[in-house]
């Protein structure tokens, strides 16, 4: 991970912009806006989890759980990857305008609803987990 | 890490959740929805424990999930990684280890579940 002065993740290829300039900061600003614009509307999706409950009582029904929850955790770390770069992408921003960010808590912290989906994610695992009677 | 350099890449976290910076593949199979809620409507009410209709599930499930994140993979590519002046990360940086260590846990369910509709 590259650590820039201001001590927060980056995106940039650079690991500092003194030396840059003022045009060569412009492109990098520039090709921010593009990437956020594009990641911005995706990461706005919050994917759906399961909503039945299901009983695990045979091979059949652990396949049907499991399945599920493969799917369901894919969305849920794919919607945090882009909501994470988002966060670092607009963070880099603000470094490279010239913007004083050292008390900016931008990091790829997640959300309370990404924990709440985790944790109910987590209750799931661990029904299949007994189920196989795995450790 | 550990000794997972040697397995094949679908059998570790990294590959079988794609983790970054990996490539965007243009020749998924492809798979239908309505395929999977037939099966899974088969194996609740069927008792007959075939056990190769779940096999069909799971590896119809897997396809999505393949999907699913092969579409994210795209949308990062499409966002920064045309850029020279932006990396692309890995998944480390962007994802919790909570997050990491349950997809671990769920690899192995994913092991055991398939050799117990294999026996």
């Amino acid at each position: 991970m590259v650590i820039l002065p201001h001590a927060l993740p980056s995106l940039l290829k650079i690991h500092s912009k003194a030396n840059l300039s003022d045009n060569e900061i412009l492109k990098m600003i520039v090709s921010i806006n593009q990437g956020l614009r594009i990641l911005e509307p995706n990461s706005e999706e919050i994917h759906k989890n399961q909503k039945e409950v299901i009983e695990i009582r045979d091979s059949s029904t652990a396949a049907i759980e499991y399945g599920r929850l493969i799917v369901d955790f894919s969305a849920l770390i794919s919607s945090q990857s882009l909501v994470g770069l988002g966060e670092i992408l607009r963070s880099d921003r603000l470094y490279l305008e010239g913007n004083n960010i050292s008390s900016l808590d931008v990091t790829t912290n997640p959300s309370i609803l990404y924990l709440d989906m985790l944790d109910n994610l987590s209750l799931r695992l661990e029904r299949i987990e007994e189920w196989l009677e795995m450790d | 890490m550990g000794f997972t350099w040697w397995m094949p890449d679908d059998q570790t976290c990294r590959g079988f959740f794609k983790y970054l910076p990996r490539r965007y593949l243009t020749d998924l199979e492809d798979f239908t929805s309505v395929e999977i809620t037939q099966i899974e409507d088969l194996l609740l009410r069927d008792n007959t424990k075939n056990h190769s209709n779940s096999t069909d599930l799971i590896n119809l499930r897997e396809l999505q999930k393949d999907h699913l994140l092969n579409d994210f993979i795209l949308c990062v590519h499409q966002s920064i990684g045309n850029s020279r002046y932006l990396r692309i990360p890995d998944s480390h940086e962007l994802i919790p280890d909570t997050a990491i260590e349950f997809a671990e846990r769920l690899l192995a369910i994913r092991k055991r579940l398939l050799k117990r509709l294999g026996e």
